[in-house]
């Protein structure tokens, strides 16, 4: 993986605030993220992870707080005052959203081409043939046969599912990507194959990364760094593998002794 | 209230009824509703449709747009599927000469307002013409997106990778765009529009037309409208360029070539002939002396 | 020439989950290894070894003292760097052979000794070229390298490990346990390896239980049961 960082952040967030009713979903949330690195935010379900999520990319809006991204123009532009077209191009071109769920993240009735060609096409590709090429490229990428590149997505399993919507996502070649939960749903041992397929693509894309998750072994094996949450608070961040085995906050030692070791 | 008629009238129609059917508020909320799809061209306008004494399915959508366009002074054609002579055409042709008694023709030279239903006349319209084509559904994103918030959403932001998404599922089953009616367009550089069902082959004909293009849907609420003289260019990829259908045959009644022609089956042994869509033309060509394989001169 | 300075280094366990018992485990280390030196950790079993290893790696957090590496032309912090700077220490200037090899599965041996060396830059070429050597140097069968080392002996991932260890040439290296679970000719191997690695002027930290290795190969030891915390 790659360990030389710039200087500057490509996202940071500053005193994050989102309640849902009584439910304080991000405390104060501060963190940052630079270009090529990959942060994994963990804790158990409830804890504001994927709400976290949805606002550092601008899906849903906190109460307060900013969240900035170095645009590709140069400068830090506030996620939330952008305009919709704005951060539409960004969500179809310098970011990648990878969904738990497959499903959220494909159309189920359109060809695995056609899902991966979408991107393309929304930003401007207009000849059939490179965009079928591009495709086919893609899903060799992700470890997929290119003869099935005509197939409905609901004729592959869970993992090719979710191998072709991170394949879909990552043909624009984004800077940034966020993922929730992307190998929760899989048996282990495609699990174990995706997060190989995800952590060489990162390294070779210099892909910057957010991964949620409530699994330690995948937070372990794809992040440099870690924020662990619980009840809408960032209780310890640090380096990944001293977060995981010197924890040193009384919820990430409870969280780390509570995994089974194989 | 006071409604002012605008128009009176001809003796010819009904009493009883406002000129033209609807009352004259409704007249001028559906207008405005026109003056903003001209103003934005391809961008659907939703419009309060009324109930109308027909089924929908049958053409509200495209009789309130004439309705609310149609004086006692116009011309009007009205023609389904290329036809004047067909159920719904003649029910909608009687529809308004009933509650406007207006002078109604087969030729479309001589109208100054066709409404229709699937065709767009072969021969070309001019600038004191308006055609009116009645619209199923106005959404072309629909059935790839089917939640309006979000198609709404696509048009405001100019979001049409799903469009060629579309074409790109044809030519990657069918080897080539299979789409031959509803073809999308985009409108004077920006909004993708449903032509309406009408046959791919119509399409050239919307771009640059001196007539003005009104499209009416009822069931849906909404109206669009390319003004005259707009680009309408059917959406496709460099290396597969929209193309308009062709047959190996002519009509056989006026052996014309460039027509959209309808294939009719003649007997339960499978002998057919293909005739033109557009009933006025080929009856046009035949009275200049033009004859097709199965014709007769007139 | 200095590259590894710990002064005044403490380290205490709190466990949260068992009552928030508190477990000092050493405090007041000062320790020095220069280049071409190899510094033997030794005491008893529990006194802090491999805790201190894991502290110098960045592994374990150093919550008193300074860790200071010589990171190209300056001192870095280890105990009070940010992330990125322990990492860039990581890939740069500080190995670590830990005893056990955790890896995901599915990447293959040769990939995963090739690693380091790509990752300090060497071209891809090169650096499986030389991981092909050390694998061939340690007696891993060919036949292996394109496995996952997942499924193989303790004895085959440890020497994996060491492999992917001295695969990139790090100025400072340490190494837990390096020997044990070996057979006599690799043992024999690493140990040369290790002597060839200090000779060429790494500065080395160990942990060897193996008495007859830590005589051939370390320079000095230091007791660590002198700052057992009390």
């Amino acid at each position: 993986m790659k360990t030389v960082f710039s200087e500057s952040p490509l996202l940071q967030a500053e005193g994050i605030e989102k309640r849902f009713g009584r439910v304080h979903a991000c405390n104060d949330v501060s963190l940052d993220l630079y270009p090529g690195e990959v942060l994994g935010i963990v804790g158990e379900s409830g804890s504001g992870k994927t709400t976290l999520l949805n606002i550092l990319s601008g899906r849903i809006e906190p109460e307060a707080g900013v969240v900035e991204y170095a645009v590709r123009e140069g400068g830090m532009r506030d996620v939330h005052q952008m305009g919709a077209a704005e951060r539409r191009m960004l969500m179809r071109t310098d970011w990648a959203f990878v969904h738990q769920n497959p499903r959220d993240g494909l159309r189920m009735n359109v060809s695995a081409g056609g899902n991966v060609g979408e991107r393309l096409m929304a930003v401007g590709a207009r000849h059939y043939g490179q965009i079928r090429d591009t495709a086919v490229d893609w899903l060799q990428k992700v470890e997929m046969e290119a003869g099935r590149i005509d197939d409905l997505p609901r004729t592959f399993s869970g993992g090719m599912q979710q191998r072709l919507q991170i394949a879909r996502n990552l043909v624009t070649r984004p800077r940034l990507a966020f993922m929730d939960e992307p190998t929760g749903g899989l048996d282990v041992s495609v699990q174990a194959r995706l997060l190989d397929l995800l952590r060489g693509l990162v390294g070779d894309l210099g892909l910057a990364a957010i991964v949620v998750t409530h699994d330690l072994a995948v937070a372990r094996h794809l992040s440099h760094r870690l924020a662990v949450m619980r009840r809408g608070e960032v209780v310890e961040t640090g380096l990944t593998d001293q977060v995981l085995d010197d924890p040193q906050h009384p919820y990430t030692q409870l969280l780390v002794s509570s995994i089974l070791k194989a | 209230m006071t409604a002012v008629q605008s128009e009176t009238p001809r003796a010819e129609a009904d009493s009883g009824y406002n000129f033209a059917y609807l009352d004259e508020q409704t007249k001028r909320m559906i207008r405005r509703a026109i003056l903003k799809a001209v103003a934005i061209p391809g961008y659907q306008v939703p419009f309060a449709s009324r109930e109308m004494p027909m089924p929908y399915g049958w053409g509200t959508g495209g009789v309130q747009v004439t309705a609310a366009v149609i004086g006692s002074d116009d011309v009007l054609k009205v023609i389904d599927q290329g036809s004047d002579d067909t159920t719904n055409a003649v029910s909608i042709r009687s529809f308004f000469v009933r509650t406007t008694g207006v002078e109604t023709t087969e030729k479309t030279r001589d109208a100054t307002l066709i409404q229709t239903r699937h065709r767009v006349p072969e021969t070309p319209l001019s600038e004191d013409q308006i055609l009116v084509y009645q619209v199923p559904i106005p959404e072309p994103l629909r059935f790839l997106e089917p939640r309006e918030t979000e198609t709404r959403r696509m048009h405001a932001l100019e979001d049409y990778g799903l469009m060629h998404v579309k074409l790109y599922e044809d030519i990657a089953h069918h080897g080539h765009i299979a789409t031959t009616y509803a073809y999308p367009v985009k409108v004077a550089g920006r909004y993708v529009m449903d032509p309406s069902p009408t046959p791919k082959f119509d399409n050239p004909k919307m771009n640059h037309s001196p007539a003005l293009q009104l499209f009416g849907a009822g069931r849906e609420k909404r109206i669009y409208a390319i003004p005259p003289h707009t680009e309408v260019v059917s959406l496709d990829f460099e290396d597969h360029p929209f193309e308009v259908q062709q047959w190996d045959n002519a009509c056989a009644l006026c052996g014309a070539t460039d027509s959209f022609l309808d294939e009719v089956i003649m007997d339960d042994a499978g002998k057919r002939m293909f005739v033109c869509s557009d009933s006025d033309y080929c009856e046009e060509r035949r009275a200049a002396g033009h004859v097709g394989e199965e014709g007769v001169p007139l | 020439m200095e590259m590894l300075k710990l002064s005044g280094v403490a380290k205490t366990f709190q466990l949260h989950t068992q009552g928030g018992v508190s477990l000092p485990v050493m405090s007041g280390v000062n320790l020095t290894v220069s280049q071409g030196e190899c510094l033997a950790l030794t005491g008893a079993s529990g006194v802090g070894k491999s805790t201190l290893m894991r502290m110098i790696y960045g592994n374990f957090k150093c919550a008193e003292g300074a860790i200071l590496v010589r990171h190209g032309d300056e001192w870095l912090d280890l105990a009070s760097a940010h992330p990125h700077a322990v990492l860039d220490a990581r890939r740069r200037t500080i190995g670590y052979v830990s005893q056990f090899l955790r890896v995901l599965p599915r990447v293959a041996t040769l990939d995963i000794v090739s690693e380091p060396a790509r990752a300090q830059g060497v071209p891809d070429d090169a650096a499986r070229a030389h991981a092909k050597d050390l694998l061939t140097r340690l007696r891993i069968p060919e036949a292996l390298w394109s496995l996952s080392p997942i499924t193989f002996s303790g004895g085959e991932q440890q020497r994996v490990n060491l492999a992917r260890g001295f695969a990139a040439r790090y100025p400072i290296l340490l190494l837990d346990e390096p020997t044990a679970s070996l057979d006599a000719e690799n043992r024999q191997t690493v140990i040369e390896m290790i002597i060839e690695a200090r000779e060429a002027g790494s500065a080395l930290v160990g942990i060897f239980h193996d008495l007859e290795a830590r005589k051939q190969i370390t320079t000095h030891d230091l007791d660590l049961t002198v700052y057992a915390a009390a």
